[in-house]
């Protein structure tokens, strides 16, 4: 697990496409429910809290990197081998893949839920997990090139959502943004912490790290890709507040797709289930990068073959998702991996800190 | 120009009828065309022999028979002094002869010797190179390929008059050999493209290529996948262009057009028509097209699904009028819709199979009587044909048929998915497609740059054309070994208004 991984050139990919891979990890089913969590806390000072979030992704982001670029070419479950030893190594390792797991779940529930909601309210779940996980299922298969490839397209094809935003930005109140300062500290950090794990997926830095072409620049990108989100999230957020009435947007489940509502074309008099629909580009980038990281690194930990973990675990997901059929489940669900996220997103890279800066300074001190 | 087989054993020293018979038996399998002309010397005689229709006869009987008819003696040196048909060569197996006289040669042979002597005299039926039809252009140059290769290569070099053009030699096919050149420029043209083609070309071992768009199906990446891979033209002036920006060409024998590989997926809704038009024209019809390919594609599933489904996203106005229309349709708008389809496609079919006259007749009994006459029938409502008719028109304008009809295909399955999940089944077809696009390969070289391998430098070579002084680079995406096509003139530092 030690030795530096050897990735062959034409299965790396340019550290550019970061930028927008991460940024698509972060933004995903979070963002729609995003003003609604942080207000619950923060009041009309939540974008306060999501700046305050936003530098702290930033540090976490940074700390990732260093203890990434400490070791020899490796990947998260080396860096665990380093620290914790092989056997505990590849404990941990598990407990991560099996952290993605929940997390592919919590996306994909959501999504269907979304689906439920807005469109076809008795569409069966399985039906619409099933064509969500036989598209990513026939990405991940191709490889990471054509996984990172359909984030990359997706994007695109979907960023132009949010500039649709126009027409409540017009009907903003201002008065809902006074008085500033208004929540106490504790809220702020309260409403930080919730913001930091609607806005996780930089994990994906753990493993995609070895096939980077140009490492150097991986900072620069993943920060940026950090800095997009925050800035997604501030406009959606500040675009929301004002947008709601205060008791409106506490009771939104999906502010975000609540917006969209009110957007009407001259063809098109409801934009909202067009927005639902095309949501599925903006979740599968998600779904297909962490389809990618559980296959991946199940591999690394247990030996499996990609294309047989890969299988097994889409089925079992399939299953899941048929099984979970309520919306208080999937709202608890989805509640308890943000609970848990912010410790493996968030607290782990603090952990590990201090094992890789001995690292560094063993190393020092034997040269 | 064959595949030489070196099977069988020599024959000769032998007797003329010997040789005669056996060709005659062995060979062409009592062929009643195989021609002998026996002249006799003081000495010995020799006997020339040839296919009676592959030979240009007069040709034949003023360069050939008649110089030898007059020689003094009768020895190899002697006539190949004389005959002025250039080519010659010195054969001696039945198997090597056979095959010099299927290809349009003379056999000589003087009775005795060691080997005898061919001289290629052939007749080939072609036609001269007429104004493209497939692709036809309104601007710019008018000719096409013709089915003759000589033709063909004749008409890439005068256009390409360049030192740097290199043309490989492949013949391939067991049963009927065929000619196939592999042509670029060497100081443009991606060493490893050159490898792999050639790679693929060596390796096709089949009976029979039949012509060059059956080529690119033996050589393709993905036989699988409803999009072609490598762009076949009949537009020389596109052939070259597309050599000029590095990359590789095919000429088949006996086929009427050339394959340029690799390609990727935008170059198919380029034409060259883009580059002789001013560049904001080119670069407005070029967006056109890619626009018109997604509304082919998506307007129809998109009026099945909203129908079907989705009635509150159509606005009011326009929702009386389309209950209007569809008050008296007895199907659902799946059904509407796929009838409509077929019925396009049939007309399209029988347009294209029939005489042209006729086809013009046919075109106007089924766009126009069938067309009222279906909605008065009240089998589809009026917006639907209008839908139906749109996008059927929107696909034509891609400038590859073969694109075109990939587009009018998928359209299909599509419709199925709207009229079965709505909104949730076109974007997960859409998405499907998506991620097929990212996962093909031409010729190695990923299928959908420069979207993805992302290339924002290659805008002004895919997406839209900029003037060309400015836009001096070769596409990144084409990976040719040198970017830059000129150099940017020295540009006057700009003056104020009135200075």
């Amino acid at each position: 697990m030690k030795t530096p991984l050897q990735i062959p050139i034409d299965k790396k990919i340019k550290a550019v496409y970061l930028l927008l891979i991460i940024h698509t990890m972060q933004v995903g089913v979070g963002i729609a429910g995003l003003p609604r969590f942080i207000f619950a806390e923060a009041k009309q000072d939540s974008w306060i809290s999501l700046l305050l979030a936003g530098i702290i992704i930033h540090i976490v982001v940074a700390i990732i990197i260093f203890v990434l670029r400490t070791y020899p070419n490796t990947d998260l479950l080396g860096v665990l081998s380093y620290c914790f030893g092989n056997i505990f190594g590849k404990i941990l390792g598990m407990i991560f893949t099996f952290y993605f797991f929940l997390v592919f779940l919590s996306i994909l529930l959501n999504y269907v839920e979304f689906v439920q909601v807005f469109i076809f309210p008795r569409m069966p779940s399985w039906f619409i997990s099933l064509l969500l996980i036989s598209l990513v299922f026939y990405a991940v298969y191709s490889g990471l090139r054509v996984a990172v490839g359909t984030c990359i397209v997706f994007y695109f094809a979907t960023f132009w959502i949010a500039l649709l935003l126009i027409e409540p930005i017009t009907m903003i109140e201002f008065d809902h943004y006074f008085p500033i300062f208004h929540a106490s500290p504790t809220e702020i950090l309260e409403g930080a912490r919730i913001t930091t794990y609607s806005l996780l997926g930089f994990e994906l830095l753990w493993l995609i790290y070895p096939f980077i072409q140009d490492q150097r620049k991986i900072g620069r990108y993943a920060q940026g890709a950090v800095a997009i989100t925050i800035l997604y999230g501030l406009y959606v957020v500040i675009v929301s507040i004002g947008y709601f009435s205060a008791d409106q947007l506490e009771e939104k489940i999906w502010p975000l797709l609540t917006m969209f509502k009110i957007l009407s074309l001259p063809m098109f008099e409801r934009f909202d289930i067009l927005a639902v629909a095309l949501w599925m580009m903006v979740i599968l980038p998600n779904l297909i990068m962490f389809a990618w990281m559980i296959s991946y690194s199940c591999k690394r930990v247990c030996g499996f073959k990609q294309k047989h973990s890969l299988v097994a675990f889409l089925l079992v997901a399939l299953i899941i998702s048929s099984i979970v059929q309520k919306r208080e489940n999937v709202n608890a669900f989805t509640t308890f991996i943000g609970e848990i996220g912010f410790g493996f997103g968030i607290l782990f890279p603090l952990l590990i800190l201090p094992f890789a800066i001995f690292h560094r300074w063993k190393g020092k001190k034997q040269s | 120009m064959r595949r030489r087989t070196n099977k069988s054993k020599g024959i000769f020293p032998c007797q003329l009828t010997e040789l005669e018979k056996k060709l005659h038996e062995d060979y062409f399998l009592d062929s009643p065309d195989l021609t002998t002309k026996q002249i006799d010397f003081d000495n010995k005689s020799c006997v020339i022999l040839y296919l009676n229709h592959m030979v240009r006869k007069q040709y034949l009987y003023n360069q050939l028979i008649k110089p030898i008819q007059f020689s003094t003696t009768a020895s190899y040196e002697q006539f190949k002094r004389i005959v002025p048909v250039a080519g010659d060569e010195a054969l001696n197996t039945l198997d090597a002869i056979g095959e010099e006289l299927i290809g349009g040669a003379a056999c000589v042979y003087i009775e005795g010797e060691d080997y005898a002597l061919t001289f290629p005299v052939p007749k080939l039926e072609k036609r001269n190179p007429e104004r493209a039809e497939a692709e036809s252009l309104i601007f710019g140059p008018k000719i096409s390929f013709t089915e003759s290769l000589d033709t063909n290569l004749n008409i890439v070099h005068w256009r390409m008059d360049t030192k740097t053009l290199k043309v490989e030699k492949f013949i391939i096919g067991n049963t009927v050999p065929t000619e196939v050149r592999l042509i670029y420029l060497e100081e443009l043209a991606n060493e490893d493209n050159v490898i792999e083609m050639r790679r693929r070309l060596e390796e096709l071992s089949v009976d029979d290529i039949i012509e060059s768009s059956t080529l690119t199906q033996y050589i393709e990446d993905n036989s699988y996948t409803i999009f072609p891979q490598f762009l076949v033209t009949e537009l020389p002036d596109r052939f070259c262009y597309s050599l000029k920006e590095g990359k590789l060409g095919l000429l088949v024998d006996k086929s009427p057009t050339g394959i340029i590989a690799p390609i990727n997926f935008l170059s198919f809704f380029e034409s060259t028509e883009d580059l002789y038009t001013r560049w904001s024209m080119g670069s407005f019809i070029r967006v056109m097209r890619i626009v018109a390919m997604f509304i082919s594609v998506v307007l129809t599933p998109l009026y099945v699904a909203a129908l079907t489904f989705h009635y509150e996203i159509i606005p009011t106005a326009l929702l009386v009028s389309l209950g209007h229309s569809r008050s008296r349709v007895p199907f659902p708008p799946l059904i509407e819709a796929f009838v409509l389809e077929i019925l396009i496609e049939l007309v399209r079919e029988a347009g294209a199979r029939l005489p042209t006259k006729v086809g013009q007749t046919m075109g106007i009994v089924g766009g126009i009587v069938i067309g009222q006459a279906v909605v008065q029938a009240g089998f589809t409502s009026n917006i639907l044909i209008i839908i139906v008719a749109l996008s059927a028109l929107a696909s034509y304008t891609a400038p590859s048929y073969l694109m075109g009809s990939a587009i009018r295909i998928i359209r299909f399955p599509i419709i199925l998915l709207a009229g079965m999940w709505g909104f949730i089944g076109i974007i997960f077809s859409l998405s499907f497609i998506v991620i097929h696009l990212i996962k093909q390969r031409s010729l190695n070289r990923p299928y959908f740059a420069p979207i993805y391998p992302f290339q924002p430098r290659d805008v002004d070579n895919s997406l839209i054309r900029l003037p060309f002084l400015s836009s001096n680079k070769r596409a990144y995406s084409g990976s040719p070994k040198k970017i830059t096509r000129f150099k940017k003139p020295n540009k006057n530092k700009p003056k104020d208004i009135d200075e």
